[in-house]
């Protein structure tokens, strides 16, 4: 079993996010999740808990990976917390050191990368 | 003598000469026409040769336009006949006339000669004219027919092939040219029309609207789809106009109107695709004055049924590139809505074989959990093989649409190769960790040491196509073989050689791996999916000017990957180029 950390979900998809929150739970982690960009800011700024990664989707509405990732890293309190791509099209690998991502990980997920990065870097 | 009494010689000549069916002539030194057999008469408009001998001197020619073979003019100096009154001989010219109460057009050989006494005067000029008119409206219509043809071939939009058609055929064929097209709802559609003065163009139109063709008249275009055969009316006159069913319909104002359109003869003939009618061209004689007959019914007929062919094919055309425009966009949204599915089942299957594996852990002793975590456990283990098919499935028709779509445009910046290599070696390294690939493969590397190579290139497609090759390379080998990419400047090219000593590929196959949907012949490689992983590197190395080949010894002899890129040099500096 893994130790316990709190990530936090960003994606546009809700089956997607209930995957995630289920699988994730189920290796015992805590999992916060949220819809878009300006939920997830909200989330942050104004949750109690602060989770030691956030797992971002890039394409979304409202506000997209790419300005919450901006966001992120313009906000003090905030741009500590490591982020990791999660995207299905692997174009916007590239994308994931330009954005201060620490990694990038292709939909559809395998899931041992997944439990992987969020142990390396919650642990880090 | 014959030159004392030229008449008298004349005289007994005409029996002979009326049965030449070559048009002759005869003047004296004045000019004056002083013979002509019938076939001489009927080409300048006489009947009775008393009738042409007291014809006031210059009135002959006057019934004429004279013109030189390609329509401009001719001056009356220029005839044969003139010259050879002046006692020289001059060639054949090929005279092109318009009878001005007519308005027909005819062609003819003419040839002049002047009969000279012994002293050397002109005594009489023989013109002898041979009627080539009937050869000149042939050939005429053929080079018509064969521009036709061209016309009709270089375009796929019909409509604007169909305008063209309209403009061609003005005037060489017709004063008006109009062609109209049925619809899907089997109304008919105007597409083209043309006559060279614009003023009348409008004039027809505003004419069309006002009185719009009758479906139900017995001729004109809906007639002639209906019943699917071309019209000729050689002759229209006013009287006919006046009598005509439309006429009846729309009124002595439609009559007028009709006349000031000054229609003298008239084509209609089907457009036609095989048996089937799918509109008509309208091809009309106004100001030249000339009239239609057989042969130029004909030629419409022709024109007809090549343009309604052509209408055809660039109708089936329009319906296949809809339809691949379709299926491409189907392709597009369902790889996009699989994803999500997939996405979710692949979690959840892995999910659930780490929660069989961690309850079969927890309870060691217990023989009835560990059969039924066995069991469960394999039949997730199913559903993961499954889902990891399907993401691969979903990967690759994402691949297509992209090869179809034209997504795989390049964006060029500045880049730097040398470190994108590294970093695709590097990702390729952590996979293999992580067991996508036979763990006891090395893989090898040489680059440049000089500097690193950079170029102006789309970094993410490059860096797609070097995982691609070195992800297959690798795929394809076992245990023990080796896998070197190497990376090095030819020229202003950067070229790369990613080698395996893997499986090989047979010689037949060196190209056809290329092709989208190849599939492997060797059953034992993993994930084999839809085959365009190959056809959407070369699509993207081909859009940067670029070639990927492939090369291999043979079969168990492993194979080469070479890939060249044009615009490539050297940086001193082993800086990365950060993208623009």
């Amino acid at each position: 079993m893994h130790q316990a950390h709190t990530v936090l979900v960003v994606d546009d998809e809700p089956a997607v996010r209930e995957m995630l929150e289920d699988v994730l739970s189920s290796e015992g982690h805590e999992v916060m999740t949220a819809p878009d960009g300006a939920a997830a800011l909200d989330a942050l700024r104004g949750g109690t808990s602060r989770p030691c990664m956030i797992l971002l989707d890039l394409m979304m509405p409202r506000m997209n990976g790419w300005d919450f990732a901006e966001e992120l890293r313009r906000d003090e309190q905030l741009r500590d917390i490591p982020f990791v791509i999660i995207a299905a099209n692997p174009r916007f690998a590239s994308d994931a050191p330009r954005l201060g991502a620490r990694s990038w990980l292709g939909k559809p997920l395998q899931l041992d990368d997944l439990l992987n990065t969020v142990d390396e870097l919650c642990a880090g | 003598m014959a030159a004392e009494n030229p008449l008298v010689e004349i005289d007994r000549l005409d029996p002979i000469l009326s049965r030449v069916t070559e048009g002759i002539t005869i003047q004296e030194p004045s000019g004056r026409l002083v013979y002509a057999n019938p076939a001489g008469l009927a080409l300048i408009g006489f009947t009775e040769l008393e009738e042409l001998l007291d014809a006031a001197p210059g009135e002959v020619l006057d019934r004429f336009q004279l013109l030189h073979e390609d329509g401009t003019p001719l001056e009356r100096d220029e005839l044969p006949g003139r010259r050879a009154l002046l006692g020289e001989v001059s060639p054949p010219i090929v005279l092109r006339f318009r009878v001005k109460a007519t308005g027909e057009e005819r062609y003819a050989v003419v040839r002049s000669e002047p009969i000279l006494d012994a002293d050397g005067r002109v005594t009489q000029v023989v013109n002898t004219f041979h009627d080539v008119t009937d050869e000149k409206q042939a050939s005429q219509a053929l080079r018509f027919l064969s521009d036709a043809g061209a016309v009709l071939s270089a375009s796929l939009d019909y409509e604007e092939t169909l305008r063209n058609l309209a403009r061609l055929a003005v005037p060489v064929f017709a004063d008006w040219c109009a062609i109209d097209v049925l619809d899907d709802e089997g109304g008919v559609q105007r597409v083209g029309i043309h006559h060279s003065d614009t003023a009348k163009l409008a004039f027809a139109e505003e004419f069309r609207s006002r009185f719009p063709p009758n479906p139900d008249a017995p001729t004109g275009v809906y007639s002639v789809m209906q019943t699917g055969r071309a019209m000729l009316a050689a002759e229209v006159t006013d009287e006919q106009l006046a009598a005509s069913p439309d006429a009846a319909r729309y009124g002595p104002e439609y009559v007028e109107l009709m006349r000031q359109l000054g229609i003298r003869s008239a084509i209609v003939a089907p457009l036609l695709a095989g048996e089937r009618v799918i509109g008509a061209i309208t091809l009309v004689i106004s100001e030249s004055k000339r009239s239609y007959g057989p042969r130029d019914l004909s030629v419409a007929e022709l024109l007809g049924a090549r343009a309604g062919l052509a209408v055809q094919n660039s109708r089936l055309y329009r319906e296949a590139a809809d339809a691949v425009t379709l299926r491409d966009r189907f392709l597009q949204v369902a790889a996009h809505e699989l994803l999500t599915p997939v996405t979710i089942v692949r979690g959840y299957a892995q999910s659930l074989e780490r929660l069989v594996e961690r309850q079969r852990e927890a309870a060691p002793g217990s023989t009835t959990i560990n059969l039924e975590a066995a069991r469960l456990g394999r039949t997730v283990r199913q559903v993961d093989r499954a889902s990891e098919r399907l993401t691969q499935l979903v990967g690759d028709l994402l691949d297509v649409t992209r090869l179809h779509s034209g997504s795989l445009v390049p964006v060029p910046r500045p880049m730097n190769l040398s470190a994108v290599v590294r970093s695709t070696l590097e990702g390729v390294n952590v996979q293999q960790t992580e067991g996508r690939y036979a763990t006891n493969v090395d893989l090898s590397f040489d680059l440049p040491e000089d500097g690193d190579i950079v170029g102006t290139w789309d970094e993410t497609r490059i860096e797609q196509v070097l995982f691609n090759v070195l992800d297959n390379a690798l795929k394809y080998s076992s245990d023990g073989d080796a896998v070197n990419l190497r990376l090095w400047l030819d020229g202003d090219e950067a070229r790369i050689d990613i080698s395996d000593t893997g499986l090989g590929i047979p010689a037949d196959q060196l190209e056809a791996i290329f092709q989208p949907f190849h599939r492997t012949r060797d059953a034992n490689v993993r994930a084999a999916g839809m085959g365009m992983g190959l056809a959407v590197c070369r699509e993207i190395v081909n859009r940067h000017g670029g070639w990927i080949r492939a090369s291999s010894p043979g079969s168990e002899q492993g194979s080469t990957f070479s890939i060249g890129l044009p615009g490539a040099s050297l940086s001193a500096a082993m800086v990365g180029v950060e993208p623009a």
